[in-house]
């Protein structure tokens, strides 16, 4: 390749009109040796021959510029490599340097100044998204809870209306108009021991905080109410109609108390206490202890607090399954038709239509009672007891 | 993902399929293979045979007994004879690939930016049959300028006249694209066919291509000389009108004479695609000028003709040979020329 730049470069002087051809060698120990850059080298070729620099540029068809800077060593003002060495090639040749000599050392000079050229490509700009990522954030939190909500309802199988708390007792008394204020109920008392009542039977007054401090809260009334001696004047209020009378005889011995703390739950004890009359209350002032021999009698089964009826509505029906705890329960009758398949609270009755065939299942055999014709059953079975395919109809129940 | 992984392992390759030298750029080891792009192939009972590829074939091109054949499988640029350049790639990708890496290599091809779609195809079929993962192509005066060192990523003009030996492309490139190309079927061996024609035809002498070649190399010319006959050469061939060996002794005038129809279709290529150039990109090619790759770039005063005919600076790049396969190894290479690679499916 240099041999036939040489014979090229023989060819230009000789159309140039130039003088002589130089061997390679010469120029070649002579480019690095004096001058401080390429440029200066090839100015002082230039001016040894004679020529004018715009002459070379109009017959290199090289800007005037480009040529200056490349003889004043002003790198950065050439175009790119590429081309640089192009310009330096062409001016080498006609001046009669040999080009690659001439571009060595063009490499060494410039070699600090113009980096390798990197190529880079512009990245598309990518298009702002219509919902800033707040936006999204906030739906995606929102159907999260829309979807938890849903989930919650759907999964207990219970729907809005249940998870509304029932009406406390005092409340739907004044809507329904059938007392007056409503005391609050004894609950509190089955929190004494025997010991505490007979402190109270006989020092009233002095006892009321020690009840207020085992824990409920409007005590000094009913505490006061049992007292028997001071027989009378005052508060001394419970009795429901239930208890009076028999049961007093029955019941007059104040330890039977504790019984009342193990089973008078306050729900239970509740509908025991509906009316209080403060005048009846003070006839049976007498015994102390009616409300808790009241209350003991008073067997869950026996109470229908609030439950809500399923099953058959009117009319009558001879098997109702009551709930004594919160049990499923599915029935069907002989042709597979649901007649219920839900979840009976506490207290919630299902009347089973009179039909052939009808089954029971349910996954708390022991929190179900079975009545057939108004007369309990025995338990279909023990607590959280899975029966399947119980029969429901009178047939098949009379003989349990 | 996988195939993510197996490029950790394969050569990657990029291979500039010329008509006349074929050239394989290997990624992490620059170019490892520069080979004339012949094929001989034997025949033997009907079966055919590869023999030989690139140096040792080119040696037997022109010289084969019957049953051999020294096939160039490539003409203007783009394949004329599938199974041979199939082969023929084949053999440089198991030459250049080790075999201790188990995975098949990436390869890039350039090809013409005026071939069709069914020549690309083509091509890339041969590769994908030679063993290539996956094939991309890449367009010739896009990876000439690249290897070049033209700014081709940038909002500037480039002006790239590459010439090969079947083709000479002359494009005008921004921003990693091509804004204008032509391909002209002009080249290296259209010059040797002028220079056989034109002894042919003044002196009753038949060259063959190899010597047509050396000629071009030695005393090639694009403009005569100012005066005299230029430099001389001894051409041996066979004289037509008695059939006997003769020697000759051509001038550089002579040739640059039989080759001024070759460069004129050039300098006419190189006018019309300026012609097509938008006003800004002009402007940028008028200050920085035209870029000269390619093996055709080497004949001797063909800037200077180019400078005259068009006015602008016109440079020959460095090692004019390498280009394209030097800008198509660096388009596999660098991730921000990724997109000048070309898949046709």
């Amino acid at each position: 390749m240099g041999d036939q730049y040489g014979q090229q470069q023989d060819l230009r002087n000789m159309r140039q009109g130039g003088t002589a051809a130089f061997d390679t060698a010469d120029t070649a120990a002579q480019a690095p040796a004096g001058p401080r850059h390429v440029g200066e080298a090839l100015k002082a070729r230039r001016e040894a021959l004679g020529y004018a620099l715009p002459d070379l540029a109009a017959n290199l068809r090289i800007r005037l510029n480009f040529l200056e800077a490349i003889e004043e060593g002003r790198w950065g003002d050439l175009p790119g490599h590429a081309y640089s060495t192009g310009f330096l090639r062409s001016y080498a040749q006609i001046v009669g340097l040999d080009p690659g000599a001439v571009l060595l050392r063009f490499k060494q000079d410039a070699a600090g100044h113009e980096p390798a050229p990197e190529l880079y490509f512009p990245e598309p700009v990518n298009e702002s998204r219509v919902p800033g990522g707040a936006v999204q954030l906030l739906s995606a939190l929102l159907a999260v809870a829309v979807y938890g909500g849903w989930y919650v309802l759907s999964a207990s199988n219970r729907s809005v209306g249940d998870m509304v708390p029932a009406l406390p007792e005092r409340l739907s008394k004044l809507i329904y108009g059938d007392g007056t204020v409503v005391e609050p109920p004894p609950s509190p008392t089955p929190m004494l021991n025997a010991g505490q009542v007979e402190a109270l039977v006989e020092g009233s007054a002095p006892s009321a905080p020690e009840v207020g401090g085992a824990g409920a809260s409007p005590l000094p009334a009913p505490v006061q109410r049992r007292d028997p001696d001071a027989g009378t004047p005052l508060p001394a209020t419970d009795t429901s109609p239930v208890a009076e009378g028999p049961v007093n005889d029955e019941d007059s011995e104040v330890p039977q108390l504790p019984d009342l703390g193990q089973t008078g739950l306050p729900p239970a004890a509740d509908p025991a206490t509906p009316d209080v009359e403060p005048v009846a209350a003070g006839e049976a002032a007498a015994m102390p202890a009616p409300p808790a021999a009241n209350a003991p009698t008073a067997t869950p089964e026996q109470v229908v607090p609030t439950g809500r009826v399923f099953g058959q509505a009117e009319g009558n029906v001879r098997v109702t399954i009551r709930a004594v705890e919160d049990s499923w329960v599915e029935v069907r009758d002989g042709k597979g038709t649901l007649w219920a398949s839900r979840v009976l609270r506490r207290g919630d009755l299902f009347r089973a239509p009179d039909i052939p065939g009808m089954v029971l299942n349910t996954g708390n055999a022991g929190g179900l009672v079975v009545s057939l014709d108004g007369r309990d059953l025995a338990p279909l079975g023990a607590k959280s007891q899975v029966l399947r395919s119980v029969p429901l109809t009178p047939e098949a129940l009379a003989g349990r | 993902m996988f195939s993510n992984l197996l490029g950790m392992f394969s050569a990657d390759m990029a291979i500039d399929l010329g008509t006349a030298n074929t050239l394989v750029y290997v990624k992490g080891r620059g170019i490892v293979l520069n080979e004339p792009s012949v094929v001989a192939i034997r025949d033997l009972r009907g079966k055919k045979q590869v023999l030989a590829v690139g140096d040792e074939a080119k040696l037997m091109l022109g010289r084969t007994p019957g049953n051999i054949q020294a096939i160039r499988p490539l003409r203007d640029g783009v394949i004329a004879d599938f199974e041979v350049a199939e082969e023929m790639i084949k053999h440089f990708i198991r030459k250049v690939h080790n075999r201790r890496s188990f995975a098949s290599p990436e390869i890039v091809i350039c090809v013409p930016s005026g071939s069709t779609a069914v020549e690309r195809r083509a091509i890339q079929e041969s590769a994908e049959a030679a063993g290539a993962r996956r094939v991309s192509l890449i367009e010739e005066p896009m990876a000439a300028a690249i290897g070049a060192g033209l700014p081709v990523t940038e909002p500037t003009g480039s002006m790239v006249v590459d010439i090969g030996g079947g083709t000479t492309e002359v494009a005008v490139l921004s921003l990693n694209g091509t804004v204008h190309a032509r391909s002209a079927r002009v080249g290296g061996d259209k010059m040797d066919e002028a220079i056989i024609g034109y002894i042919r035809r003044h002196h009753n002498l038949l060259v063959g291509e190899g010597s047509a070649e050396r000629i071009k190399k030695e005393i090639g010319s694009a403009c005569p000389p100012e005066d005299g006959e230029g430099r001389v050469m001894e051409i041996k061939g066979r004289d037509l009108m008695n059939g006997v060996p003769k020697e000759l002794v051509m001038s550089e005038r002579q040739i640059a004479e039989s080759l001024a129809e070759p460069v004129s279709q050039i300098i006419e290529a190189v006018k019309v695609a300026l012609e097509h150039t938008a006003p800004e990109l002009a402007a940028d090619i008028v200050d920085k000028g035209i870029v000269l790759t390619g093996g055709g770039a080497l004949l001797a005063n063909l800037d200077y003709v180019l400078r005259h005919a068009t006015g602008l600076p016109v440079s020959i790049a460095d090692d004019p040979l390498s280009c394209v396969a030097l800008g198509s190894g660096r388009a596999l290479e660098e991730e921000s020329l990724r997109n000048v690679l070309i898949r046709m499916y």
